[in-house]
């Protein structure tokens, strides 16, 4: 059951991803991301990870899926159709960068599980409970990430202020001239 | 089929990090290319979480990095689409080689 | 310290002009004249004082000794080698420092009527001070480093001021050729000095000259055949101080470095700095006279070059260029008498120095006559003057003098010099060069009286000319009459008692001799007097008679011809054109080799650098795969691999640049476009 599970979303999520980077229509792919983005929250809770997976759902799906369909709506024109796509060699180009890229990776995963096998060093399945996940992000000393934690907030203000000063309507003179 | 292990949580993880790299590559609008890092960022994160939950179950930071990583986003997809929208307010178009960007 | 005042204190006499060569030079505005004129007289005149008190205290309380009176350490080499930079006082440098300050107060004196009106005038009185600090310095130097360092200097003033008229091409040919040629020469005296000071573990002469060091010196054996250390640097010294007197064959500078101004020619390239060659000689004359080759050599020039010069000056036409010619053949003289002493019979040593000084203040006086005469005539040419005795009588007297002491003629001061050193000769067995010697006398004699005649009797030969002479003013007169004395009465001195290295000599007076050269020089005289005294047609006919020798002693041998030869045609175009096909083609080929593969692969890979940034990433990621691939696949033999690609590839570009070098195909690199 969990084997069927974990394929079928699997498919899910390439399929979803697949059409986010080749769709024309930059609104479907945003619908296609949101199908990402809930599929591996499902991996997630797969996976026993509960916590990660309701905040993946609320801050990934709620928070910027939200934005970034904000953002398309504010500049339509812009962005509704991708009229102009790089050239053929361009995509042949990456396409084959990230076939490679995935060889190698696969490669490797495989080797490195085998050689995990043949050490015998698997551990048995565990999963971390929201309590041992919210006393860790608050305790200080050597497990704990009370100092990520605070950093992560100075970067989510900083971020807060710059994306508001930066989107901020600016009178700009070069604009202007353009406009006129 | 036997049940999904690391191994097959760490090759999807994998492909779906080369989707997104290929998104990256290929799209010429910049709301695609920051959809295509988000996908990429997800890839990361859940190899993060397939290590802790089939490797290293006792230490909880492999359960913690994800939650990061989702606050990076989250800060990254705003000042991204900040400077998207401020770029678009001037140029009226958002093609990566319309206008090349690190000229001049 | 010695108690004495001006003793203590000569290193003011160098630092005298060079204040007032900085003030002139530096501080007064060029149209200051008079200001920097008087300036510059009075620096030296200060300094002809001094020079003056420090003489009178040392030849009465020191005889002999040689007293360093201030000296520091400049340079240091190693804890064992220290070059110190200091004023010696012993009895040549006194004795320089007098003549020096003296004709150089004198000449300057001169020099502000002579110069009057010229746009260089307060350059031209800087560049004496100048000269004049240079000359002081080198005569007062206690080690052979500090004497180069105002060697290069004094070089570098008379440089300066032959090429006083730069507007003319003349004058700027002459002053690259001096500066050349002595240059040339001086190399030969720095490798010389450094040898020298190597091996002997000092710079200074004192030590130099000591018994111990030349005895030293002379048994180490120099890889250079066969000869000892210090017969090796002796003649490299020599070659310095042959460039610097003009000796033969390095005296084609000279005749041509009377484009300078007059009063230059009379300072510098008659009594002071050509006679800084057989200044070093006698400065360094002990060690000189320990080898035999060194001291031949020293001979054999002088005396080659003071029969040669002669020679030539009796073709000459030119006014100045007789006098240089004179000059040269003067300081043979001088060279020789050093030649033929030795420091047992260091008779030559004293005569040398006394002819040094006789031949300063005559020389001196024969030049500044013939710029005043040059002065009321407007031309350089014997052949442009005549009958100008009754136009400028003091010029004419004063001339006279100094003509009859040049030319031998007892009792004036060239003839008790110029004895000595034929006395000298005969006495050290060297019958030839007495020969020699001699017979220049004699041919000295012959042509001082043709220009003498030529100039002063004879029939006016341009009437426009001889009715504008007139007598030169008293600030050039003044100097004429002033160096006239001592070159009258020099001669009765008792110089010897000055002058000596070992122990004090008296001879004899040797009547042969002094017969011998007083006929001679009558003879001389008789035989221009018999010539050039009225317009006759008997010059002319001897130059036909004996046209082919006429001709190339008037071409001064050909010398000059020599050089050019040796120049052009030998090192220039066998080895300076290859050398500069070399440079064009192989060194400057391969930098714009270099830089035109550089510039061709940055035009190529341009193209790639669109300024697109997603481009930057594709090929970024492409590149990350391959890498990883290859690393995986290959191992660590893909660096291998990807290096000698891209150095083939490296070579094969350079290749194909460097043919294209070679065809002269690519343009040379001379700029860069950006755009």
């Amino acid at each position: 059951m969990e084997t069927l599970i974990f394929y079928t979303t699997a498919f899910f999520i390439l399929a979803a991803a697949g059409y986010v980077v080749t769709t024309m229509n930059i609104f479907r792919a945003a619908i296609g991301l949101t199908g990402v983005l809930a599929g591996i929250a499902g991996l997630y809770l797969l996976m026993n990870a509960q916590f990660l997976s309701a905040v993946q759902i609320t801050v990934y799906v709620g928070g910027i899926m939200v934005l970034i369909v904000f953002a398309i709506l504010l500049m339509p024109e812009a962005s509704m159709h991708l009229r102009r796509e790089n050239p053929k060699w361009f995509r042949f180009i990456g396409g084959v960068s990230a076939a490679l890229v995935f060889a190698v990776l696969a490669y490797s995963i495989t080797a490195f599980i085998g050689a995990q096998d043949a050490a015998g060093t698997s551990l048995e399945p565990a999963a971390a409970s929201i309590r041992e996940i919210g006393l860790a992000l608050l305790s200080p000393g050597g497990n704990g990430f009370v100092l990520p934690f605070e950093f992560v907030s100075v970067v989510l203000i900083a971020a807060l202020i710059g994306a508001t000063t930066i989107a901020k309507r600016t009178p700009n003179p070069e604009t202007k001239e353009e406009q006129e | 089929m036997n049940s999904p292990g690391l191994e097959h949580y760490l090759i999807f993880a994998a492909l779906l990090f080369c989707i997104g790299l290929y998104g990256i590559v290929t799209r010429r609008n910049l709301i695609g290319m920051l959809m295509s890092v988000e996908i990429i960022l997800n890839a990361a994160a859940l190899n993060f979480v397939a290590f802790h939950r089939f490797k290293f179950g006792g230490d909880v930071a492999g359960a913690m990095f994800p939650l990061f990583i989702i606050a990076i986003a989250a800060a990254e997809a705003a000042v991204a689409l900040a400077i998207i929208l401020a770029l678009f307010r001037r140029k009226r178009n958002l093609d990566v080689l319309s206008d090349n960007l690190l000229k001049n | 310290m010695t108690g004495y005042w001006f003793l203590d204190h000569l290193w003011l006499v160098p630092l005298l002009p060079f204040i007032g060569f900085i003030v002139t030079g530096l501080f007064l505005g060029s149209s200051a004249r008079r200001t920097s004129a008087w300036t510059a007289i009075a620096a030296v005149g200060l300094s002809a004082v001094c020079g003056w008190g420090a003489a009178f205290e040392y030849f009465s309380e020191f005889n002999g000794e040689a007293l360093v009176t201030f000296e520091f350490p400049w340079i240091e080499f190693s804890s064992s080698l220290t070059g110190n930079a200091g004023i010696l006082a012993d009895r040549i440098s006194i004795l320089l420092v007098l003549v020096v300050t003296t004709i150089s107060f004198l000449i300057h004196v001169y020099s502000q009527g002579y110069m009057h009106g010229d746009r260089g005038y307060r350059r031209f009185f800087a560049f004496m001070n100048l000269f004049t600090f240079s000359m002081l310095g080198l005569v007062l130097s206690s080690s052979i480093l500090e004497i180069f360092v105002f060697w290069e200097l004094v070089g570098l003033s008379s440089f300066l001021l032959i090429g006083f008229y730069w507007e003319r091409p003349a004058a700027v040919a002459a002053c690259k050729k001096a500066f050349i040629v002595t240059r040339f020469a001086d190399l030969g005296f720095l490798i010389g000095l450094l040898v020298l000071s190597y091996h002997a573990g000092s710079f200074d002469f004192r030590e130099l000259n000591s018994p111990d060091t030349i005895n030293h010196l002379a048994g180490i054996t120099a890889p250079f055949f066969g000869c000892s250390i210090l017969t090796l640097s002796a003649l490299l010294v020599f070659a310095g101080a042959a460039g610097k007197s003009a000796m033969f064959p390095l005296h084609i500078w000279l005749p041509d470095a009377m484009e300078g101004p007059t009063p230059v020619s009379a300072l510098i390239h008659a009594a002071t700095m050509v006679v800084a060659g057989v200044y070093l000689v006698a400065r360094l004359f002990p060690m000189f006279s320990a080898t035999t080759a060194g001291i031949d050599l020293v001979m054999w020039t002088g005396a080659f070059t003071c029969l040669f010069a002669a020679l030539i000056a009796i073709t000459q036409v030119d006014i100045k260029r007789v006098l240089a010619f004179s000059t040269l053949s003067q300081i043979g003289y001088m060279m020789l008498a050093l030649g033929v002493a030795s420091m047992d019979e260091s008779l030559g040593y004293t005569a040398s120095m006394f002819h040094l000084t006789t031949h300063a203040c005559f020389k001196a006086l024969l030049f500044l006559c013939a710029g005043s005469v040059i002065h009321a005539v407007h031309s350089n040419d014997v052949r442009d003057m005549g009958g100008l005795r009754k136009k400028m009588p003091i010029t004419h007297f004063t001339f006279l003098i100094a003509c009859l002491a040049i030319a031998g003629v007892p009792p004036l001061s060239g003839f008790f010099s110029k004895d000595e050193i034929l006395a000298a000769a005969l006495h050290s067995g060297e019958y030839a060069v007495f020969a020699i010697a001699a017979t220049a006398a004699g041919l000295t004699a012959f042509y001082m009286f043709r220009i003498y005649l030529l100039t002063f009797w004879n029939a006016p030969q341009d009437k426009q000319r001889y009715d504008q002479a007139h007598e030169s003013p008293l600030s050039m007169t003044f100097p004429l009459v002033v160096l006239a004395v001592p070159s009258a009465l020099l001669g009765i001195v008792p110089f010897s008692d000055f002058v000596h290295i070992s122990e004090l000599e008296h001879h004899a007076t040797n009547w042969m001799v002094v017969g011998v050269s007083t006929t001679l020089g009558l003879c001389g005289i008789a035989l221009a007097f018999l010539f050039y005294f009225k317009p006759n047609q008997w010059p002319a006919r001897f130059a036909f008679a004996f046209s082919g020798i006429y001709k190339l002693v008037f071409r001064k041998f050909y010398i000059d011809e020599l050089y050019i030869f040796i120049t052009h045609k030998i090192i220039f175009r066998s080895i300076s054109r290859p050398l500069n096909w070399f440079d064009r083609h192989i060194i400057d080929g391969f930098m714009d080799l270099t830089a035109q593969s550089a510039r061709r692969l940055g035009a190529w890979l341009r193209k790639t650098a669109t300024g697109g940034a997603q481009v930057y990433l594709l090929w970024s990621i492409a590149g990350a795969g391959v890498t990883m691939l290859a690393l995986h696949i290959l191992g660590a033999g893909i660096v291998v691999v990807a290096l000698s690609g891209v150095g083939a590839a490296a070579v094969t570009v350079f290749i194909f640049q460097f043919t294209l070098q070679l065809l002269n195909k690519s343009e040379p690199l001379k700029r860069i476009e950006i755009d």
